[in-house]
């Protein structure tokens, strides 16, 4: 659904109310702290672009917080001058949701600027335009996805579309962030491998010995018919940006699988990437790659039981 | 909006447990209504300049709205009309709280922003006080001379003339990304994909460079 209506009057900045929009009011110390980035830039037309940036960030974090959704406006990549310097995206983090973009809506025309970096890899789009002072910031538009530089803010759908968008995001499973765990961060019920199990493991499983330690953490699930197996995770840092993961699915103890018990590794566009499939097996192991912001998800299918956790790294 | 429809709005709000769309849109629409009904109030404030008073009241707006926004459950609709709540709250609180206190969170990020690479917020304002050449020209330099062959050697995939040095000098020479993908050959999206990644992790890496740059 397109927002057709959301045409600005001519005479200011200011959205006719008809669709979903918010007013921010603008504060002094908002225009000071990002008045103090704009003169670090010599050119005219890249400082007035820091400015709005930064202004429209100020704008969508206070929106945010208002709704009471979490972000993490000191995590944006916006308070490095290098990265204010060669990147045109202004971006906030949501905590365990993604990276909103916040994009510029032209003072003269509705034609709203996106960064052509910031095509991908983002949760969505919010258009923000200012009254002539920059006393007041408006939120008029948002688009789940962009994929050109220059839009006119009629194809752009209202707030509604984003707190729709919130909704979807905070009703499904929180994801299990692997890069938290290279800091030693686990979300719960992810336990320290117990050594019996790794030994046995190493012994029986693998081929090859990697290259160097990583993280290993298992997490034991209770199928409704009181099957138990344990779901082991290891993840490995390599010299590339990427990390190796290694799934594997173990049974308690000396136990075997249960027969027909189906693992499979999906994309975020819900592709199954690898499939595997339990014939009395003693575990099931699947390794790949992934690379940093990439989303997968671990389906385990046993009967009519299924069982989905989503990573993150 | 009338304060009727104001009012309603309020108890919507009311209507739906926090955090919920319903609520969050109701609170959307009654933020944006009560600024555009131009019905919420100019506390009086003797000798303030026009200025400080734009700038005070501004403030305290953002303090009230979130106000709002969290305790829109202590609003109660068989008193007031929800104009005349939120004015009282603008009138004898928020307006107060910000005309006597001064408020310090900018420095926060100002300094957050060279806090990676441990500059000190004096150091950082040592090189701005130098006139020329600006950071941006700095930046570009250190880009450019590539001293450790770290940003000519960071390239795309199996396309070496796509490296990082290379799209990021054409950036602050003004191209576009349309124009540095068809000059290098490679896709706009693998080559936006690609830049994102790399300035991420080669900005601690300039930020040193700049300040060892010498002229």
């Amino acid at each position: 659904m397109k927002n057709t209506k959301n045409i600005r009057s001519t005479d200011t900045n200011a959205p006719i109310l008809a669709d979903l929009s918010f007013t921010v009011p603008l504060s002094d110390s908002n225009r000071q702290l990002a008045d103090r980035f704009r003169c670090l830039h010599p050119e005219a037309q890249k400082a007035n672009q820091i400015y709005r940036q930064l202004l429209a960030l100020l704008s969508v974090e206070f929106y945010c917080n208002c709704m009471g959704i979490p972000n993490q406006l000191e995590h944006s990549d916006s308070w490095n001058f290098i990265q204010q310097t060669l990147s045109d995206s202004a971006a906030l983090p949501l905590t365990n949701i993604g990276v909103l973009e916040c994009c510029l809506v032209r003072d003269a025309e509705p034609i709203v600027e996106g960064s052509a970096e910031a095509f991908e890899n983002r949760f969505g789009y919010i258009a923000v335009s200012f009254s002539p002072s920059y006393d007041e910031a408006y939120l008029v538009g948002f688009r789940k996805h962009l994929s050109t530089e220059h839009t006119p803010l009629s194809e752009w759908d209202s707030l509604e579309m984003f707190l729709d968008a919130i909704e979807t995001a905070t009703r499904t499973p929180p994801h299990v962030q692997l890069q938290g765990w290279l800091q030693h961060q686990f979300e719960p019920g992810w336990k320290l491998v117990s050594q019996a199990i790794e030994s046995s493991e190493t012994a029986v499983v693998f081929r090859k010995p990697p290259s160097h330690r990583g993280i290993e953490r298992i997490k034991y699930l209770e199928f409704s018919n009181g099957q138990q197996i344990g779901l082991q995770v290891g993840v490995y840092p390599t010299q590339a940006e990427e990390i190796d993961v290694c799934v594997r699915i173990v049974p308690p103890e000396d136990r075997v699988l249960p027969v027909d018990l189906q693992v499979s590794v999906l994309d975020a566009e819900e592709t199954i990437v690898m499939h595997a499939r339990s014939r009395e097996t003693r575990t099931l192991r699947l390794e790949f790659s992934i690379e940093p912001q990439e989303v997968f998800k671990l389906k385990l299918q046993h009967q009519s039981l299924t069982f989905t956790e989503i990573f993150a790294f | 909006m009338d304060d009727e429809q104001l009012t309603q709005l309020a108890i919507e709000a009311q209507q739906h447990p926090p955090n919920s769309k319903a609520r969050q849109t109701a609170l959307t629409r009654l933020i944006s209504g009560l600024l555009s009904s131009k019905r919420l109030i100019y506390p009086s404030a003797p000798g303030l300049s026009a200025d400080r008073y734009r700038d005070y009241r501004a403030e305290a707006l953002q303090n009230l709205f979130y106000y709002i926004c969290q305790f829109i459950d202590r609003y109660d609709s068989d008193r007031a009309s929800v104009v005349r709540w939120v004015n009282m709250l603008l009138d004898r609180r928020f307006f107060r709280e910000v005309s006597q206190q001064e408020t310090q969170q900018n420095q926060r990020f100002f300094a957050k922003s060279f806090d990676d690479a441990q500059i000190s917020l004096r150091e950082m304002q040592r090189i701005l006080e130098l006139e020329r050449p600006f950071l941006s020209e700095r930046i570009y330099r250190c880009i450019e001379e590539d001293i450790d062959d770290i940003f000519k050697t960071d390239a795309v995939h199996k396309q070496p003339q796509a490296n990082f040095q290379a799209i990021a000098l054409r950036r602050l020479d003004g191209y576009s990304w349309q124009h540095i993908s068809q000059e290098l050959g490679v896709k706009m999206s693998t080559l936006c994909g690609f830049y994102q990644r790399a300035l991420k992790k080669n900005a601690p890496i300039l930020l040193d460079s700049i300040q060892n740059l010498e002229y």
